[in-house]
């Protein structure tokens, strides 16, 4: 990013205009109407707000399409590929929706036994050997 | 005065530390465990977010601050190529140290127990804190229901269960 500044305030404007792409939309009357309404709020150049509506539209549809394939496949490197995220932070982003990260069959019990076993704690090997999976 | 605790030697995976951090577990960690970082999820846990990367999430701060109580491994792994980076390396360095492996996703917990290796989830380490007098019942319990929404049911439930044996025997 830092390179990215640095080279940009070597070039022209028209170099600088030549390294971006122009995309259009069409727009219906309906949306027209609240993007003008957005502006007249804002005051925000109607440029700048399309530019910025769409990189943070990608993001959002990005991650809701990330979401939905770590729903499905439960593999968090595939999907926070797809959000553009690192794993930790989408990780991070599906703890804060609520979403659940530890899914499928128990395996507390086995879990305590081997911790109880590492530790020399009887009363967490008891418990372990107590506690039993709902419906088992 | 008593004696220190001895820890156990883990190794830390992502997913872990991340949930850990939820469940205000992660600095408790360190009184029971030994724990190394796989280079990998140090960085899947430092990493930033490209065209973000002035912001640093919460649980990356702890860890930048606990750092120097963490371990750097001192071996060479070839980690399996089923998962990605951070997954794989905290696999195979659990199996090379025959250490506790911290991890709190299905996928890779379920692998490295079929490699024979001993694992624990952010629920079994709550439930193993409690036991081990670090934590109190009532510390316990909530620091299970902050992550109530990011575990399955039956899970809860079972770590619960587990709670009320525990808390039967004071």
């Amino acid at each position: 990013m830092r390179y990215d500044a640095l080279r940009c305030a070597t070039l022209s404007k028209a170099e600088v205009q030549r390294m971006l792409t122009t995309k259009s939309i069409r727009l219906t009357d309906e949306e027209l109407a609240d993007l003008r309404e957005y502006l007249d709020i804002s005051g925000e150049v109607e440029a700048v707000a399309l530019k910025r509506a769409a990189v943070r539209g990608i993001r959002e549809l990005r991650l809701a399409e990330a979401i939905r394939v770590y729903l499905e496949e439960r593999d968090s490197e595939h999907a926070s590929h797809i959000a553009g995220l690192p794993r930790a932070q989408f990780l991070q982003v599906l703890t804060d929706k609520g979403i659940s990260v530890l899914e499928g069959q128990s395996s507390l019990a086995s879990e305590m036994e081997g911790l109880a076993r590492r530790f020399g704690d009887r009363r967490l090997a008891q418990a372990a050997i107590e506690v039993e999976p709902v419906g088992v | 005065m008593t004696a220190p605790r001895a820890r156990v030697l883990a190794v830390l995976e992502t997913s872990f530390w991340v949930l850990a951090y939820r469940a205000e577990i992660a600095a408790n960690c360190l009184d029971l465990f030994d724990i190394v970082v796989p280079n990998a999820v140090a960085q899947e846990i430092q990493a930033r977010q490209p065209g973000a990367t002035s912001r640093e999430y919460p649980y990356a701060t702890l860890f930048r601050h606990l750092h120097h109580r963490l371990r750097t491994p001192e071996v060479q792994v070839s980690p399996p190529a089923a998962f990605g980076p951070g997954k794989a390396e905290a696999i195979a360095l659990a199996a090379e140290l025959n250490a506790v492996l911290l991890i709190n996703e299905r996928p890779g917990l379920q692998y490295a127990r079929n490699l024979g290796l001993d694992v624990a989830t952010v629920p079994s380490v709550i439930v193993l804190l409690r036991s081990q007098g670090v934590i109190s019942d009532r510390a316990s319990r909530r620091k299970l229901g902050l992550i109530a929404l990011n575990t399955a049911a039956a899970i809860i439930d079972e770590a619960s269960r587990a709670l009320d044996l525990l808390s039967g025997g004071d």
